[in-house]
């Protein structure tokens, strides 16, 4: 099934990087990259040691479903900042997409967003968990003082990744840090770099982890690379800012 | 003793006092210089002063990263933090917490700071500045250790064993 069979509007509004340039909302990324000469034997490692973020992830952090909201802009950074809490060894919490997508689209499903706009939110406001605000919810209600006051015990901090860099986007996955991606050919936001694959032509393909639920493409899953369809445009990660 | 003898031996003297000048300047101003050693991490067969234990009866590990400056995590250093291996050790051993049975095993991002209520984690780091990053902390409820994050992931799990048991 294709995003336009799936029928979906497009959810990612591509950022403008001439007024909103890298590091104007949040800290630029200064990561040293890893050498394209490593990335064989890195991979091999940690395949070898099971050390990918979805190896610990997987079976933990569910395949979410935007169910034809246009919400992607906030179910990519829910569920990297549920896999971004695995990571960290914190308590598995199910966090709330439309707690995120809801306030920044004024809770209409049907709305588009820029993905700065919910990093922002999760940077400032943070992440409800969904017995506070359900996973799907256009309702307002929900957005309730007790709410808000949940989602501030899940903010999390954001780093601005280069524009178009597959370099970058391969060093956070080799070092363990999972990325919110904007796919201007898709129009859409999804969250990936949970693995790595070296393939026999010797290019190098990353996992990307979708919002369509697990009955689309392998388990809700996809890999893309370098020059292909869904490589993403616009890259962010966030860091984990609780221990609860 | 005549007077060339005598220049011989100024030369000399004046050589060794100029080496241990440059060797003192070389120790005070070298750029790689990141401080005194930290004691606790040196592999040395002496154990090193105990931090505080912030768990009193289980195994308690904090591991510090730097996620905007990861220049100096070597690639072993992250599988030791990530590696199946060592989170399976740390799920198996650490102190679980009362409230949500989760074990005492965080790592977190130095950039990101702490959260208000993280009393427990951000009083260790009080309490033991990190020289440098990824940092770890260890406690076992009654001694640990405390310094850098080691190098492979069998060096992590020896010091998870060490200080954690078997």
């Amino acid at each position: 099934m294709t995003y336009s069979d799936a029928g979906y509007s497009k959810g990612m509004i591509p950022r403008d990087y001439q007024s909103r340039p890298l590091g104007s909302f949040a800290a630029r990324s200064t990561l040293k990259l890893t050498p394209r000469s490593e990335w064989k034997d890195r991979i091999a490692e940690k395949t070898e040691n099971q050390s990918w973020i979805w190896d610990r992830c997987k079976a933990i952090v569910p395949i979410l479903d935007q169910n034809g909201y246009s919400w992607c802009h906030g179910f990519g950074p829910t569920g990297a900042a549920m896999c971004a809490r695995e990571m960290a060894g914190l308590p598995y919490k199910e966090l709330s997409a439309s707690s995120v997508a809801g306030p920044v689209t004024n809770w209409n499903k049907d709305m588009g967003q820029y993905i700065e706009a919910d990093m922002k939110q999760i940077q400032d406001v943070g992440i409800a968990e969904t017995s506070f605000v359900g996973m799907l919810t256009n309702d307002r209600r929900v957005w309730t003082a007790e709410a808000q006051a949940n989602a501030a015990l899940h903010k999390m901090k954001c780093l601005d990744l280069d524009t178009n860099n597959y370099d970058e986007l391969v060093t956070c996955a080799l070092m363990g840090i999972p990325t919110i991606w904007g796919v201007n050919d898709w129009g859409h936001c999804i969250y990936g770099g949970v693995k790595l694959r070296y393939n026999t032509d010797g290019s190098v393909h990353i996992m990307g982890v979708n919002s369509w639920a697990a009955t689309w493409g392998d388990g809700g899953t996809m890999w893309t690379g370098e020059r292909k369809q869904h490589m993403p445009n616009e890259a962010y990660a966030l860091l984990v800012s609780d221990s609860q | 003793m005549n007077e060339g003898q005598k220049n011989v031996w100024r030369a000399i003297l004046l050589a060794v006092a100029i080496g241990g000048i440059g060797g003192v300047y070389f120790y005070t101003t070298s750029p790689v210089d990141v401080g005194p050693p930290i004691p606790i991490v040196d592999p040395s067969p002496v154990d090193p002063p105990e931090p505080t234990p912030i768990t009193p009866t289980g195994v308690a590990i904090l591991i510090l990263t730097d996620s905007i400056n990861f220049d100096d995590v070597n690639r072993g250093q992250v599988e030791a933090i990530y590696a199946k291996a060592c989170r399976d050790w740390a799920d198996a051993h650490c102190d679980r917490d009362a409230m949500t049975g989760q074990p005492e095993f965080r790592v977190l991002d130095r950039q990101s700071g702490f959260h208000e209520k993280d009393v427990k984690w951000k009083s260790v780091v009080t309490e033991y500045p990190p020289k440098r990053y990824p940092w770890m902390y260890l406690s076992n409820g009654v001694n640990g250790t405390q310094g850098d994050v080691r190098n492979s992931v069998s060096e992590q799990i020896s010091l998870y064993k060490k200080w954690g048991g078997e």
